[in-house]
């Protein structure tokens, strides 16, 4: 199960992600992302300090929205991963894409500078 | 040693056998049976990140047979786990399609971000061991990770080294 819920912090839209992002939800999350590049939103942040479990296709979503909003010239920014999903992200290098934050905050601020 | 004494006092888990349709729902249960497995084992001196890692292992393998091996018609896993005296082996076997498990290269994640192709490095990256063995006519297919409980999975999964 996965529940989601999104912000708009002045430029920035965070993304609050609760539950298991994997391959039975993943594509729950593929609309909100179309809507989001087609509104060209291209500050975002994940809070995944609620997610629980994340597998290659959840991997999969976030990276498809960071290549789509890159090419639009924004970014995608991560903060809060603890856990199997932190471990996920460890495994697949995927710091050496995004920037990770231990807060939020740490992350909204990052694309104000 | 390890023992997962599953049941408490009552009895020693040595190996367990659970079969469920292959469907997303039923792999949380599955897996969640698992991470309970390694949860004792940690209590007992297992590495701190085993459960995360044989249960991502696990994941991937069973959306594998959803996804390929079951796809359009459904059928049943035979999921097996397996604890011996260093090593946790959590084995899969289905009647699906059979596939190219050895053919499937490593991603290139030094040089690529794939947003797909990445649940059988996840899978050799988090357990010791991966072997796959298609089966013969009217035989199961079978894939079998190991994880030894004594450290890091020790594996050396391409695509990842900064020296490669």
């Amino acid at each position: 199960m996965l529940e989601f819920q999104q912000q708009q912090r002045d430029d920035v839209v965070v993304l609050q992600l609760k539950g298991n992002l994997d391959a039975l939800t993943a594509t729950d999350l593929r609309p909100m992302i179309d809507e989001l590049v087609a509104s060209r939103k291209t500050q975002v942040v994940f809070d995944l300090g609620g997610l629980t479990l994340i597998d290659s296709s959840g991997v999969g979503a976030i990276v498809s929205l960071f290549k789509r909003v890159r090419l639009l010239g924004g970014d995608v920014k991560i903060a809060c991963l603890t856990n199997q999903p932190k471990e996920i992200f460890r495994l697949l290098r995927l710091d050496r894409a995004f920037d990770l934050f231990e807060t939020v905050e740490e992350a909204a601020q990052k694309f104000q500078k | 040693m390890f023992s997962a004494n599953f049941f408490g006092e009552l009895r020693r888990m040595d190996r367990l056998s659970i079969t469920v349709p292959c469907d997303l729902r039923y792999r949380d249960a599955v897996g969640a049976l698992i991470r309970h497995v390694c949860q004792r084992l940690e209590q007992q001196g297992a590495v701190g990140s085993l459960g995360f890692q044989v249960v991502s292992a696990f994941n991937e393998a069973f959306n594998n047979l959803v996804q390929y091996a079951y796809r359009p018609e459904p059928g049943v896993v035979d999921v097996v786990v397996e604890l011996r005296p260093v090593e946790l082996v959590i084995e899969l076997q289905d009647s699906g399609r059979t596939f190219e498990f050895d053919g499937v290269e490593s991603p290139d994640l030094l040089h690529d971000l794939p947003e797909s192709g990445l649940g059988i490095f996840i899978m050799r990256s988090c357990m010791s061991d991966v072997t796959y063995e298609p089966g013969a006519s009217g035989q199961k297919n079978r894939l079998r990770m190991t994880r030894r409980l004594d450290g890091d999975p020790g594996t050396d999964v391409q695509g990842t080294s900064d020296d490669a």
